[in-house]
């Protein structure tokens, strides 16, 4: 009933090079940003310093949403909602799933998600997005285009997926323990290379690139396209932390 | 929306802090109403009280000059009978009088004794003893008297006294 | 980065400010006047209970001074209640008399007379006067007419006839 009258916070949290970036909004009650905090904080999980600046926020309203991105693996997206049809791809038991708009869905290990519950435990955890929910998001308005490739690129993982005219053809997602770069670009290469090898789908090459960077390496990453798959990579910087505040508001219906 | 694995949680804007609120005030709201209640409620009863009292005050006031009425109507009856008693002793102590006054020598036949007047007939030896022993008596008590004397062939006089008072 | 107070301690504010705004109003314009008409109530109903006590004072000292009447003249009271009966009263006063005779002479409305014919002994002629007493102290209202009538008898006694009213229950103005 009250909810109108009072201050919104988004809280959005990522994980980036051993340490937890945290992005605050805060939204007055016409719902227009009238703050924006950003802070990196040495840890992983939630500690002192990290509570009593996220308590800060939290305690100004009781409309806080805390969000976070998920980058456990296995995680995929698959052209499909029906139960059975999943079930053929994703063993129900270990992964939990959720639909988008009845087109794909999110997977993930039910496990990762309990883990991640409980390292934000102290603070608590309103909504967790997949790498793929934010890549979606991202280039919606490219998702209809011919023979697409989406790369969600971070420091230790990547996420990629290839649409046709709006239609899902393949997802990949992986996690590097190690900063290489080279093994990193290796991997992906080899994945989109294993989407036309182990063509089930009868489609073309792979038209367009489009990239959503967190890293620099705008310039490495269009040269390593263009020589090794004649690609020319559209690429884009993304605030992780902005985009999944973003997600949660759409979530939430028209914030 | 379908971006999120998980649900959020669930936002109120009805935190403790205002739930306390609400308890405190509806508390004392409860409370002040409750006292409009009583008053609410004193008003009949005084309503109802004071109509009680002022239909007591009515009877009793009925109970006073109901018995105003009947210590009069017992004085009332005081008085009749004491006028009676009073006037049956006088009509004794006239008749002592009578008896007491009279001496032996003259002999009464006929006294008619009412409130105010004395009617004597007799007989007397002389008009001396008649005058000193009878009238002069007779004048003290009763202020007009008549007289009337007639001889007898024995040289006794028969009289009638008529003798009339005007006192209470 | 400073922060503003919390929305809700803001909120809380004004919802206090306004349930406080709602209670006063509330106790001022209708509670208020709701007490004071108590107390006037109290005080008018404390004055009509004295007012009735006040009488119930007078009336228990009527009552008692009724009763108080009543037994000072309960022989009157009773007397005024007594019937007539012409056979008692004779038996008790003929022996005043050598004679007595007693008839009922008529009955108007507040009394009934009777006609009394006695001779008295001369030389007890001072029994009248006991006889009269007796009449006061009997248990009937009795006056003695008047006039008394009394005449000298052949014998030498007295001769004496009266009326006397007796005031019965029955007679309407007691």
């Amino acid at each position: 009933m009250f909810k109108s009258l009072y201050t919104k916070v988004f809280i959005g949290i990522v994980v980036f090079d051993m340490k937890s970036k945290i992005y605050v909004e805060l939204l007055d009650r016409h719902n227009n940003i009238t703050n924006v905090i950003v802070k990196d904080f040495n840890s992983l999980v939630v500690d002192d310093e990290m509570y009593i600046f996220i308590s800060k926020f939290i305690n100004k309203t009781p409309f806080y949403y805390i969000s976070v991105l998920d980058n456990s693996t296995p995680q995929g997206m698959i052209a499909t909602c029906l139960e059975d049809e999943l079930s053929n791809k994703i063993d129900l038991d270990i992964f939990h799933h959720t639909c988008h708009k009845d087109k794909w869905a999110f997977y993930v290990a039910k496990q990762d998600i309990d883990i991640l519950k409980n390292n934000y435990i102290k603070i608590g955890l309103d909504f967790i997005f997949s790498p793929f929910a934010v890549m979606v998001e991202f280039f919606k308005d490219k998702l209809d285009d011919e023979m697409v490739l989406f790369i969600l690129m971070q420091d230790d993982s990547y996420a990629m997926s290839i649409f046709d005219e709006g239609k899902l053809l393949y997802s990949d997602h992986h996690v590097f323990n190690d900063d290489n770069d080279s093994y990193k670009l290796l991997s992906i290469k080899e994945s989109i290379e294993h989407f036309y090898k182990d063509l089930i789908y009868d489609s073309g090459f792979i038209n367009s690139l489009y990239i959503a960077d967190t890293t620099d390496n705008d310039e490495e990453l269009k040269r390593y396209f263009m020589d090794e798959m004649f690609l020319d990579a559209n690429i884009y910087n993304i605030e992780l932390h902005v985009e999944i505040c973003r997600l949660a508001k759409a979530e939430l219906n028209g914030v | 929306m379908g971006y999120s694995y998980i649900n959020s949680r669930e936002k109120s804007a009805f935190t403790p802090r205002v739930q306390m609120l609400f308890i405190v005030f509806d508390a004392v709201i409860l409370l002040l109403f409750g006292m409009y209640l009583f008053f609410i409620y004193q008003d009949s009863k005084f309503s109802q009280q004071m109509q009680d009292i002022k239909n007591n005050t009515i009877k009793v006031q009925n109970d006073i000059s109901d018995l105003s009425e009947k210590i009069k109507k017992v004085k009332e009856k005081e008085l009749f009978c004491e006028k009676i008693y009073t006037k049956n002793t006088l009509l004794k102590d006239s008749t002592k009088n009578i008896f007491e006054l009279f001496p032996k020598e003259i002999i009464l036949s006929k006294v008619i004794l009412s409130d105010d007047t004395l009617i004597l007939h007799g007989k007397t030896p002389n008009k001396q003893l008649y005058n000193t022993k009878l009238q002069i008596p007779l004048h003290s008590i009763y202020s007009i008297n008549k007289t009337t004397l007639k001889p007898l062939d024995n040289g006794w006089y028969e009289f009638s006294s008529i003798n009339e008072s005007k006192k209470r | 980065m400073r922060l503003t107070p919390s929305d809700e301690s803001i909120f809380l504010l004004a919802l206090s400010t306004f349930l406080l705004i709602l209670i006063l109003l509330f106790s001022f314009l209708i509670l208020v006047p709701k007490m004071q008409n108590y107390r006037t109530q109290d005080i008018k109903l404390q004055e009509i209970t004295s007012t009735l006590n006040t009488y119930k004072k007078i009336k228990q000292q009527l009552s008692l001074s009724l009763e108080k009447s009543k037994i000072t003249n309960q022989h009157l009271l009773a007397a005024l209640k007594q019937d007539f009966d012409i056979e008692v009263f004779y038996n008790k006063y003929k022996n005043y008399f050598k004679t007595m005779q007693i008839c009922k002479e008529k009955s108007p409305k507040e009394y009934d007379l009777y006609d009394i014919n006695t001779i008295l002994d001369k030389s007890s002629y001072k029994i009248f006067y006991n006889f009269i007493d007796s009449i006061n102290k009997s248990k009937w209202i009795i006056k003695i007419d008047t006039p008394i009538r009394l005449k000298r008898d052949t014998k030498n006694d007295i001769d004496i006839s009266f009326s006397i009213k007796v005031y019965l229950p029955s007679q309407s103005h007691l």
